[in-house]
């Protein structure tokens, strides 16, 4: 399903003179800090963000951006007087416009956010509430206040706008895809400094507001639509001494029940323009391999022989979209094992070669022999020593012995040799080989390759260094002709090595995923550099994995390693 | 938005509109490009990566829809008419410029390009003097970025001539050349070598997803009845 689109709309309030320095600070500090917030790549793809300023006019200075085009400078002039009764009924005409454009572009949109920005409450005479009910009536929509330290001190505020704004922002996009329902108010709760005198008065220290709220909280925290009697006396009823901003989605069911005990959201995690085939591609199933499956997953702490905790490990193969659309298998693979004595751990990646219909059944066995046979070879031997071309040959003798038993045998009832199973099923082989038992700080890592599977470490959580040359690199039009196993003779050559220090992660990768890495520089170099500077939770560096971009469709296969 | 990296696999489809083909011919020959967009519609995947330009020539040659985006909602299908003689050498030079152009500039805008593949329809011999389109075709095909080519021939189209024009013809990716069986329909060949490029772009599309080599030819089993298919091979 294609994540839906967030309308965001920041109105930020301008009132003050001109030469107010403190407040045109803290608006651009705020708006910079917000449009970098939304630029990361799990809402940065969802959402549109419409920004407008009122003080002395209502004017839109972004429309339905997306923020990785929006400067996170926007022209914002602290000027005038507020009106928010103005302000709501702009929001209300634009929101229905874009909404409307939303739709004829054929796009999923989820209601549309607000969010307040402001620090002092409405003139008497700003008739705020009947346009915020208009607003609220005409669009399912939540409304967030969120009000900026009074002198505009972040510094010893309590709270931090951007950082409450981007709690939000975030909190909201993950209801995208479900019903809109109230979220848990753990998420969703924004404390905020309540601004006790008129914006700008002269400057002092400022305890938090505890006895009346001001008169814009209550305005915008209680209103609910006009169809839900109920559950305005509900809130009517709760205590107003807490001065919270609410985040409200408007469109509940009549007769919902109460508040869900759950939290937690999903959207899939999408780099740069997704691609016609992330929008539309339905999975199919391999009638061929029913046991075969999509994704397989892994999260797990690596122990040494004392039992201390000294690696951490992610690891994820994901079947790509081309396979899915056209109900094929998974041919991608990976396996992992540390060694008896906990020396070493061994991790394998494989990616079996699509023209050959049988190729994952080579990936399983360059993975999970392949792990096994590095591991006995490290139980006589160190890393260095290896012998990888034997390891090469007694994995291509398996895959052969295997394949004869799968193909048809020649007409002259004699075995095929390597060149022709590898016509039906072949795979490339990349180990790595991680010393359990660092040398402070810094861990000793060893890489081996046939074909285009690729080693990288993230250094420092920046920079991705590539263990191997990688392709398509030079001029001339691109290829993807790759080596693979079986080979009757295995290349000659040795194992690349690093020294790996905290902070570093090892990556193992399949093509799937090195092709849209390109060098690391780029986009996915810094959308995955950021992902992986800590260890996310297993599923979701699956779905990492799995990210949407234009074009890249293969099987992607990740084993990621991180120094405790 | 950010798309470097992205796979592209361009086609060009050059089709002759020489006086001969005036009738049923160029009606189906006007039919290949609708027939295309409609294949590419069904297909998420191979319309990320698939980019179709159309050239026709006769005395001359004209590009008639640069390298696109088949799918772009702007875009309006041009139709051909006929127009004179049969310049080969006018097709090549103008493809050699276009392929040249348009890949310098995919490379620049940071797509991964693979090799173009062109398809070429013609009805008849060449009117152009025989030195000079052999010289206009060895200059695209010993280019750095040089297309695979794909011969196939209509009606009165010569099959020593068409077969000199298979390009690679030679090697692990040697290319085909289809041609008209003696007695067919040409109108209805014309639409069976459409058959032939929409397959053939399926599955390059499907090659490429998985690291294949781009252009690849259906089987021969699979091909439309009264076109036949030859490899280089089986001319000496």
């Amino acid at each position: 399903m294609s994540p839906e689109l967030l309308p965001l709309y920041l109105l930020v309030d301008l009132a003050g003179e001109p030469a107010n320095p403190s407040k045109q600070a803290s608006v651009d500090a705020f708006v910079q800090g917000f449009i970098g917030v939304l630029k990361e790549p799990d809402l940065g793809s969802r959402v549109r963000l419409t920004a407008v300023g009122f003080g002395r006019t209502v004017r839109r200075v972004l429309l339905r951006a997306e923020p990785a085009h929006a400067s996170g400078s926007l022209p914002l002039p602290v000027e005038g007087e507020r009106a928010y009764g103005a302000a709501f009924q702009k929001v209300a005409g634009w929101m229905k416009e874009d909404l409307a454009a939303f739709q004829a572009d054929g796009l999923a949109s989820q209601p549309p956010l607000l969010l307040v920005l402001a620090d002092g409450p409405q003139a008497g005479d700003d008739e705020w509430e009947t346009a915020l009910q208009g607003l609220t009536a005409a669009h399912p929509l939540a409304v967030v206040r969120l009000v900026y330290h009074q002198g505009h001190d972040w510094g010893g505020a309590p709270v931090d706008p951007v950082a409450e704004a981007r709690r939000i922002v975030q909190g909201h996009a993950a209801l995208g895809r479900s019903a809109p329902r109230r979220p848990s108010p753990t998420k969703q709760e924004t404390v905020a400094q309540a601004p006790q005198v008129p914006a700008h008065g002269p400057a002092r220290a400022q305890a938090p507001v505890k006895a009346h709220t001001p008169v814009l909280t209550k305005a915008l925290a209680p209103i609910q639509p006009q169809s839900q009697p109920q559950s305005q006396s509900q809130s009517q009823s709760q205590p107003q001494s807490e001065p919270r901003a609410e985040v409200r989605p408007q469109a509940q069911p009549p007769g919902r029940g109460p508040e869900p005990d759950w939290v937690g959201g999903f959207t899939p995690y999408s780099v740069g323009e997704p691609g016609a085939a992330a929008l539309r591609v339905k999975p199919r199933p391999d009638p061929a391999e029913w046991d075969r499956r999509d994704t397989v997953l892994d999260g797990v702490y690596l122990h040494d022989v004392t039992d201390r905790r000294v690696l951490q490990l992610r690891a994820a193969s994901v079947r790509g979209l081309s396979h899915r659309y056209n109900g094929t298998v998974r041919q991608d693979d990976y396996a992992f094992r540390c060694t008896d004595d906990r020396r070493h751990l061994v991790a394998v990646v494989s990616d079996g070669v699509s023209n050959s219909k049988l190729s994952h059944k080579a990936a399983s066995v360059v993975t999970r022999l392949g792990a096994e046979l590095v591991s006995l070879a490290l139980t006589r031997k160190p890393p260095a020593e290896i012998d990888w071309p034997e390891i090469v040959t007694q994995l291509s003798d398996e895959i052969v012995r295997l394949g004869n038993k799968l193909v048809e045998p020649p007409p002259d009832g004699g075995e095929l040799d390597a060149g022709e199973i590898a016509r039906h099923l072949a795979a490339t082989a990349l180990f790595g080989v991680i010393d359990l038992r660092p040398v402070e700080p810094e861990v000793d890592a060893y890489f081996y390759a046939v074909g285009d599977s690729s080693a990288w470490v993230l250094r420092d959580g920046r920079h991705w260094q590539p263990m191997f040359e990688t392709k398509n690199s030079g001029e001339g039009a691109a290829t993807s002709v790759t080596k693979a196993l079986p080979l009757s003779r295995p290349p000659a050559g040795g194992c690349v090595t690093t020294t790996v220090r905290k902070g570093d992660v090892v990556v193992l990768m399949s093509d799937g995923l090195g092709d849209p890495l390109e060098d690391g520089t780029r986009t996915v170099g810094r959308f995955l550099a950021e992902a992986w500077r800590e260890p996310p939770a297993p599923l979701q560096f699956a779905a990492q994995v799995d990210f949407a971009r234009k074009t890249h469709d293969d099987d992607r296969t990740a084993v990621a390693i991180w120094a405790v | 938005m950010d798309h470097s990296g992205a796979k592209l696999l361009p086609f060009y489809l050059v089709v002759d509109v020489s006086l001969s083909m005036q009738g049923s011919k160029l009606d189906e020959a006007n039919k290949i490009m609708p027939a295309i967009v409609d294949a590419l519609s069904e297909n998420p995947i191979l319309s990320d990566k698939v980019r179709f330009g159309l050239i026709d020539f006769s005395d001359d040659a004209q590009v008639r829809l640069p390298l696109c985006d088949l799918l772009d909602p702007d875009l309006t299908l041009p139709a051909l008419s006929v127009r004179g003689g049969t310049s080969y050498a006018a097709a090549f030079q103008t493809l050699q410029r276009e392929i040249d152009a348009n890949v310098a500039q995919l490379k620049a805008d940071q797509y991964v390009v693979h090799r173009p593949a062109v398809w070429f329809i013609s009805d008849g011999e060449p009117t152009d003097q025989k030195q000079v389109w052999e010289r206009a075709f060895a200059d695209l095909t010993s280019a750095r970025i040089y297309p695979n080519f794909i011969p196939c021939g209509v009606d009165q189209a010569d099959i020593k001539v068409m077969s000199s024009l298979i390009h690679p013809s030679a090697g692990a990716k040697k290319m085909a050349l289809y041609m008209m069986e003696t007695g067919h329909d040409p109108a209805k060949a014309i639409t069976g070598m459409a058959e032939i490029l929409i397959s053939s772009m399926i599955q390059s599309g499907l090659s490429l997803a998985g690291g294949g080599t781009g252009t690849i030819l259906p089987p021969k089993s699979s091909l439309p009845a009264g076109i036949k298919q030859y490899d280089p091979d089986d001319f000496v």
